[in-house]
């Protein structure tokens, strides 16, 4: 029984975002290079592969649309259609649109007022369209023929069907079962003499009548697909029948070529698989790899022999493996957040005024997908934010001596472990003397206190805080760089931020490869372990005594080598009783939110990798704590939020609330 | 003997629905993602049956064709194209490159078991 | 309430179905059978941070980090030092496995869907919203109990109404 092809929606939905994206892409080029063949080639394939897909899926608005803007680039590929502004704006509104039509597609909408007009300007934009689309046509005499009994049937095939891959016994086979048939010859006529026969060739035509109680088209479409190769007459039995046509001839003309296609990326097989699935198995096999650690330490307790030692720890190796493999199903590349960006940089500088150059470098570097899809917002606010704040407009560039045109840089890459992705600017810089006057107005720097660069520089991300002296719509109103950051840490990533004046601004966030296992450093509180992320610890040191401090308006600090900063009674935080005494226990440094914190802790157990497993709904937990995971010997951690850690801290200590940002996602995307 | 079919098409859904559907007729399905692809999954070996869409990267559906008809043990491999297209250039185009029957889209499953019958014995 | 976690609680009419009794301080208490997963004996629970009081930690179940609440303090019950009867009762849910902390565990009757009827209001007792209906078997009462209230999580409903 054929499939029933709605099961393939979801897919579909999925794919065609791809297909936008590639669209949009595309566009992009052609804007910036207008000979750029291969970039029409791409759209055209695109809107191509959307009808093909949303026409049989009956997604009929996205078929519809894609129909007419296929028409235009159709023509565009074809004839030298001069690529004007107008154009490309005409192109960009049609990305949007079929973004927007997939969307209420999905939802079960309507398609939005605007898709008339545009259709109507795609439309206007084909010229005459003076050849028109040459639909297939069927070649005979239709309407004339009716369901009306007996006809007379001729088939004539082209002598190269068999080279085709065409063998003609089925087709009649199936003649058969659609048509009574009265008779069938074969006719030998032009069969050749045996020296000149050739054996792949066939050289036989059938004739003969067939009574068609429901009309010749049962006939007519078991040839349909051949029409070119098998031509089939039918006749009512009086008339005689007429030619079958022909256009042979014209073979020749208009073989047009598929424009030149430089892409050479060779495009891999991919398969889609529900992430859910993909987790469960990452989470098997963590459990896999807990199990063989543990089996480790079961059989290091046993004194086993040396074998059984050395193929459990062969086994480790291989697990350890496996687990990376199975991580890397999850991971993404940039790329897939990154190809907005030239579409948001354009439009902005339009909209700002000022003329920008990006760079993208290392889309291909890979992530989580999970930490990819919760990068796209906080990204976005910084390519604003620089856009926005940190580039002048020409002018202002150009009497600084700078060129008129600004550049933006969005690179990634690798780094042990983790991914760092940077965004640098050239624009005039972060402005420390007013950071500073404002951070003294809000009460977050002492009258008289001294900070350091990169505290302030870090202070651009406090909520509240925007140094450009006019509030523009662009990157709106201090909001967006706080929640950015909250956003990032969400993702146990980490924010840094240097700056040189007049030189420009570079934000640097790294980001741990995967979410679901976390690269982790344990310690103990009371007699619970505890895991913060690898990310954010700094160092850990053995206080002395002296070390402790207390200062009115600051709370409790510590002194790291002489670098100062508040301390956080883990015990407190986590509700275990306090410790008898501070000195007996370890500080360990963190960084949150661009401040430095030291942890007291009981002791430390060193770099882990866990799985995270979240904590059931049931279970209303301290915001401190993020999840739980399984170690080898089956006990229980639990996964510190410093930034839950912090919030806690200040709730306990009751100083005034240096930030107590509520972790929302950034709005205003 | 279980009968094998090479479906292409650079869009998944696309290769999905058409292969799914050759399945349940007891197929086995190779896929490739354009031509390129799908010469290298081919990579000489037999095949009872190949469904290709014509506008693709890397290697157009064209371009394949005229390869794998070239190949002297697919001579008369029954090679449907599946396509939005429907020019009568572009059918003849096709023919010359050595396609056996053209299928226009919107694809629909029995209509494709019909034909796919037709050209596998 | 369209939780996806919801067990039925009451069968359709004269219908009989299975339920796990169990004691906490002087009342019998009933589950239906499909509820529950497992039973084990209880083992010590890791305590989480910040957890409500009734929250007596988490356990590792081969693998997965369940919560485990103790039925007596979720009722408003006073607690009482665990003995060798003292079990964890798995109850499961759709997406969920949750352990409750009970007396002990007595037995699996089978009552008919009508000989549940509705709870009166007795004197003292817990929460009303904790209870589906009441039966009486062989002179005894039994209560039985409203698994979504029980493990429904608070944290949601006070989000829902403070919203």
């Amino acid at each position: 029984m054929p499939i029933d092809v709605s099961q393939f929606r979801g897919m579909f939905f999925e794919e065609a975002r791809d297909y936008v994206a590639a669209f949009e892409q595309a566009v992009l080029q052609l804007e910036k290079d207008p000979s750029d063949k291969a970039s029409v080639q791409e759209m055209f394939r695109a809107a191509h592969s959307l009808k093909g897909c949303s026409s049989t899926l009956g997604v009929n608005d996205v078929a519809a649309f894609t129909h007419v803007l296929e028409n235009l680039l159709d023509h565009m590929r074809e004839r030298s259609v001069a690529v004007s502004a107008e154009l490309i704006e005409l192109l960009l509104a049609s990305s949007d649109m079929l973004g927007d039509l997939l969307q209420r597609a999905r939802e079960g909408q309507e398609p939005p007022p605007g898709m008339e007009p545009l259709v109507h300007k795609l439309a206007a934009h084909v010229r005459v369209q003076d050849d028109a689309p040459a639909e297939v046509s069927h070649g005979e005499d239709q309407g004339t023929l009716r369901g009306d009994g007996r006809m007379a049937l001729e088939i004539r095939c082209e002598p190269n069907l068999l080279t085709e891959g065409l063998d003609p016994l089925p087709l009649l086979r199936e003649l058969y079962e659609v048509a009574e048939v009265e008779s069938l010859e074969a006719d030998v006529s032009r069969v050749p003499d045996l020296d000149a026969l050739e054996p792949e060739r066939c050289y036989l035509a059938w004739s003969g009548v067939v009574d068609l109680e429901d009309g010749p088209e049962a006939v007519r479409e078991i040839f349909e697909f051949v029409e070119d190769t098998c031509h089939v007459t039918l006749a009512p039995i009086e008339a005689k029948a007429p030619a079958a046509s022909s256009a042979d001839e014209t073979a020749e003309a208009l073989i047009q070529k598929s424009a030149g296609l430089d892409r050479t990326a060779g495009e891999k097989a991919t398969l889609r698989v529900a992430t859910e699935r993909i987790d469960e198995m990452i989470n098997l096999v963590g459990e896999l790899v807990i199990a063989q650690a543990s089996l480790a330490q079961t059989a290091g307790g046993l004194e086993a022999d040396e074998a059984i030692a050395e193929s459990i720890e062969r086994m480790g190796r291989r697990l350890r493996e496996l687990q990376q493999c199975a991580l890397s199903v999850r991971t993404i590349p940039l790329s897939t957040v990154f190809f907005r960006f030239p579409r948001l940089v354009r439009d902005l500088a339009a909209e700002l005024g000022k003329q920008v150059q990006l760079e993208v470098v290392g889309g291909e570097t890979e992530l989580d997908k999970g930490v990819i899809e919760g990068l796209a917002g906080p990204l976005t606010h910084l390519v604003r934010n620089a856009m926005d704040h940190g580039l002048e407009t020409p002018e202002a560039r150009e009497a600084a001596g700078k060129p008129a045109t600004g550049s933006i840089q969005l690179a990634a890459r690798q780094e042990h472990g983790s991914v760092v992705i940077e965004l640098s600017d050239d624009g005039r810089g972060l402005d420390t003397q007013r950071i500073l006057e404002k951070a003294r107005a809000a009460g977050l720097v002492g009258p008289n206190e001294t900070v350091g660069s990169d505290r302030l520089h870090a202070m651009i991300f406090e909520p509240g805080f925007s140094t450009a002296a006019s509030v523009s719509d662009v990157s709106g109103r201090g909001v967006g760089m706080d929640a950015a950051r909250s956003a990032i840490e969400d993702l146990s990533g980490t924010l840094h931020v240097r700056s040189e004046p007049g030189r420009g601004t570079t934000v640097c966030v790294t980001l741990p490869l995967t979410l679901a296992i976390l690269d982790g450093f344990a310690l103990m509180v009371g007699r619970q372990t505890y895991v913060v992320p690898l990310l954010s610890v700094l160092e850990v040191v053995k206080p002395a005594r002296e070390d402790f401090s207390t200062v009115l308006d600051r709370g409790e600090l510590v002194s790291v080598r002489g670098d100062v900063m508040r301390l956080v009674r883990m015990r407190d935080v986590l509700g275990h009783p306090p410790a008898l005494d501070d000195a007996e226990g370890l500080i360990v440094v963190v960084e949150v939110q661009g401040e430095r914190f030291g942890l007291l802790v009981d002791d430390l157990e060193g770099q882990t990798n866990v799985v995270i497993k979240g904590l059931d709904e049931s279970v209303k937990t301290s915001p401190a704590i993020l999840g739980g995971s399984i170690q080898g010997d089956g006990s229980i951690a639990f996964i510190l939020d410093l930034a839950g850690v912090v919030r806690v801290h200040l709730a306990l200590r009751r100083t005034p609330a240096l930030a107590t940002p509520e972790s929302e996602s950034p709005s205003g995307i | 003997m279980t009968r094998k079919a090479l479906v292409v098409d650079d869009s998944a859904t696309m290769r999905q629905m058409i292969s799914l559907t050759l399945e349940e007729q007891g197929f086995e399905v190779m896929q490739g993602v354009d031509g390129a692809d799908a010469l290298e999954q081919l990579n000489g070996s037999e095949v009872d049956v190949i469904i290709t869409d014509l506008n693709m990267p890397v290697m157009d559906g064209m371009t394949f064709i005229r390869h794998v008809r070239s190949q002297p043990v697919h001579r008369f491999t029954p090679i449907l194209i599946l396509t939005t297209e429907g020019g009568i250039d572009r059918k003849l185009e096709g023919k010359e490159a050595g396609a056996t029957g053209w299928i226009v889209k919107p694809f629909d499953p029995s209509r494709l078991v019909r034909v796919v019958h037709r050209v596998v014995a | 309430m369209s939780d996806p976690d919801s067990v039925p609680t009451t069968a359709p009419a004269s219908e009989t179905s299975q339920y796990l009794t169990f004691a906490l301080k002087d009342v019998t208490y009933a589950l239906p059978v499909e509820a529950v997963k497992e039973i084990r004996g209880y083992t010590d629970v890791t305590p989480v941070p910040g957890a409500a009081d009734y929250v007596l930690g988490v356990m590792n179940l081969r693998g997965q980090v369940i919560p485990v609440m103790d039925l007596r303090a979720r009722f408003g019950i006073e607690t009482k030092a665990r003995d060798r009867f003292t079990v964890i009762v798995l109850i499961q849910l759709a997406t969920r496995v949750v352990g409750a902390v009970v007396d002990a565990v007595a037995d699996v009757l089978d009552i008919a869907s009508d000989a549940i009827g509705p709870v009166p209001e007795l004197g003292e007792t817990i929460d009303q919203s904790y209870l589906a209906g009441m039966a009486t078997i062989d002179d005894d009462v039994v209560l039985t109990l409203c698994v979504d209230a029980i493990v429904g999580s608070e944290g949601l409903a006070d989000a829902a109404s403070a919203a």
